[in-house]
């Protein structure tokens, strides 16, 4: 499906069909972002109302000449996103030191009966989640969604420094729970 | 086995592009009551209740009339062509030829045989529709008229004239006014008026001044067209209540106007510029590694609309009222928008057709009063008071919630 101007038009006017339709588009491309802030599907689709919400009230407002709907509606459920984790930072940094340790022996533990050639993606993704938060939203935008440490910096209000900072702590974090999973799988398999 | 930064980054992107979210009809449901209530328009009441009114006026004002009077004032012109062209009492001197050409116009007045002048004022409605007289081209009068000018005796102003060059003529016309004329004028009451009329001082009238008398409005239930241009000055209440000051307006518009007995209906189209003065400001306070503030202030100087004015009137004399309404749509803006980060200016510069925080249609009611100053020139003033919400609710909730505004207004009518 594609997202062209007569739909968008049609959004803008309160067309209902239209905007269902556009909400369809939304769920398949924003849904894997929302995803990765939280813990389940509901409380993704949950974020992915709130964002879609703000795209349908800031869609009256855009210049459709020369329009990009995927990036412009990429950010705008970015920065929903991080607005919500704003919201609830003192929770989510608590989550985070608490489990992170944890949550490491888990994956090392779930993955070890797995063979080699299934290691990879979904541990990735996985154990994105589980890395700091700010490292995480960090991760994501820069390996992801493409954005540059500038835009990411703007983006989370830090300064740019500490966005590479965050993405270098990001992989490294990751680099040691591969590799200590990896061990893990080769003890097994010997 | 050590991971390359480029490996991780791969392993993400491909984690990331595989996943799969499956859609469920339902969720549709769930996001749809998140949205706000779809606005519900009132331009459909509006016109279900405008449009059974203005066709049920303009039926009346545009239907066909009652009574013997349909032809009134045009039945005259033979019965007075035949009384001047004969008697020649009052210095007219047609020659055979232009004798020709003004009954060659409207009709055979031989054939017709109008004399005694009173046939014109009988029954039969038929006898001439639409009269029009072609003016010879030099008269004893002595002024000279362009060939083939045609003058149509339906309009009513063409009296005004007449009325201003004698007093004692001006008494004549006021007394033949007051007289009852057109349902059951008898032969005797037609004479008397003639009679006055072969009196009257020509030389102060101007050029066929019979013919313009006879134009009278009074005499007339004829509805007719016509067509008008105006111009409207305009002052009013600031669209927010919080912020001191006032709107002003021009406006320029033109319409058709259709007049029966002193009844009126007049619609039109008209472009207006508005000094809006308005100022719209959106901030964001976020608490977070320090305060920051992000402010949009929008600043409109000016906007544009369309406006098409229905309005609904009753004529007395010189004096007309009249009640109606005007719906607008804006066309465009002129603003000057900042943009601030910290209380600091990041952006600042006019833009022009940016309709944010304002609603495209609007709705003015509006009573009014006018006076004719001139046969074709009417000055008047109107009181309008808004009856739509022109700014969106999201953006203030200090909105004067039906600001009046007074309009003068000088209105040209055309043929």
């Amino acid at each position: 499906m594609k997202v062209d101007n007569e739909i968008i038009a049609s959004c803008i006017k309160d067309d209902r069909k239209a905007t269902e339709q556009l909400y369809k588009y939304c769920f398949q491309s924003l849904m894997p972002v929302c995803y990765r802030y939280h813990k389940n599907e509901e409380d993704a689709r949950s974020s992915l109302n709130i964002g879609f919400l703000k795209i349908i009230n800031g869609l009256k407002d855009v210049e459709l000449e020369a329009f990009n709907f995927n990036a412009w509606s990429k950010r705008i459920m970015n920065n929903t996103l991080i607005d919500e984790y704003r919201k609830s930072k003192k929770y989510r940094d608590r989550y985070s030191i608490t489990d992170s340790e944890r949550e490491l022996d888990y994956f090392a533990e779930s993955y070890k009966n797995e063979a080699l050639s299934n290691f990879g993606e979904e541990i990735v993704l996985e154990l994105i989640k589980e890395l700091p938060v700010a490292c995480a939203q960090v991760f994501n935008l820069y390996v992801i969604d493409g954005y540059a440490h500038k835009e990411i910096a703007e983006m989370l209000e830090i300064p740019e420094g500490t966005s590479k900072w965050h993405l270098s702590q990001a992989k490294k974090i990751l680099r040691e729970k591969l590799e200590k999973i990896e061990s893990q799988n080769k003890r097994m398999v010997i | 086995m050590s991971w390359t930064d480029q490996e991780l980054s791969e392993m993400a992107k491909k984690a990331e592009a595989g996943r799969a979210f499956t859609y469920d009809d339902s969720f549709w449901g769930e996001m749809e009551a998140l949205l706000p209530a779809k606005k519900k328009s009132i331009w459909p009441y509006f016109w279900a209740i405008a449009v059974p009114i203005v066709g049920a006026l303009t039926l009346y004002l545009a239907g066909p009339t009652k009574g013997v009077s349909t032809s009134h004032v045009a039945k005259t012109i033979p019965f007075e062509m035949n009384r001047f062209g004969n008697t020649n009492n009052l210095g007219l001197s047609l020659s055979s030829s232009q004798e020709k050409k003004v009954v060659g116009v409207d009709l055979d007045i031989q054939s017709q045989n109008f004399s005694p002048a009173i046939s014109a004022y009988s029954a039969e409605k038929s006898a001439i529709k639409n009269p029009k007289i072609l003016v010879s081209t030099e008269t004893n009068f002595g002024r000279k008229q362009k060939s083939g000018n045609t003058r149509n005796l339906e309009i009513t102003e063409q009296i005004v004239p007449v009325i201003n060059a004698s007093s004692s003529y001006k008494n004549d016309l006021t007394q033949f006014n007051r007289e009852a004329l057109p349902q059951d004028v008898n032969k005797s009451a037609e004479s008397e008026i003639v009679e006055r009329l072969s009196f009257a001082p020509l030389s102060l009238l101007g050029f066929n001044p019979y013919l313009k008398m006879l134009a009278l409005p009074y005499y007339s239930r004829r509805r007719y067209f016509s067509a008008f241009g105006e111009l409207g000055f305009g002052i009013g209440e600031a669209y927010r209540s919080d912020q001191i000051g006032h709107t002003e307006s021009i406006s320029l518009s033109a319409g058709v106007r259709i007049t029966k007995n002193k009844l009126f209906v007049q619609a039109g189209f008209g472009f207006e510029a508005e000094k809006a003065g308005l100022e719209l400001n959106e901030r964001e306070k976020i608490y977070d590694y320090g305060v920051k503030t992000f402010e949009n202030r929008l600043s409109y100087k000016q906007v544009y609309r369309l406006n098409m004015p229905i309005n609904f009137g009753y004529q007395i004399a010189k004096h007309a009222i009249q009640i109606g309404a005007t719906p607008s749509y804006l066309l465009s803006t002129k603003m000057k928008y900042a943009y601030l980060e910290n209380e600091n200016v990041k952006r600042n510069e006019t833009i022009f057709g940016t309709k944010t925080g304002w609603n495209s249609f609007g709705l003015k009611l509006n009573l009014g009063y006018g006076f004719n100053l001139f046969p074709s020139t009417t000055l008047g003033l109107n009181i309008q008071i808004q009856a739509m919400k022109q700014l969106e609710i999201s953006w203030t909730t200090s909105e004067n919630k039906m600001p009046i505004s007074g309009q003068v207004f000088i209105r040209k009518t055309l043929r």
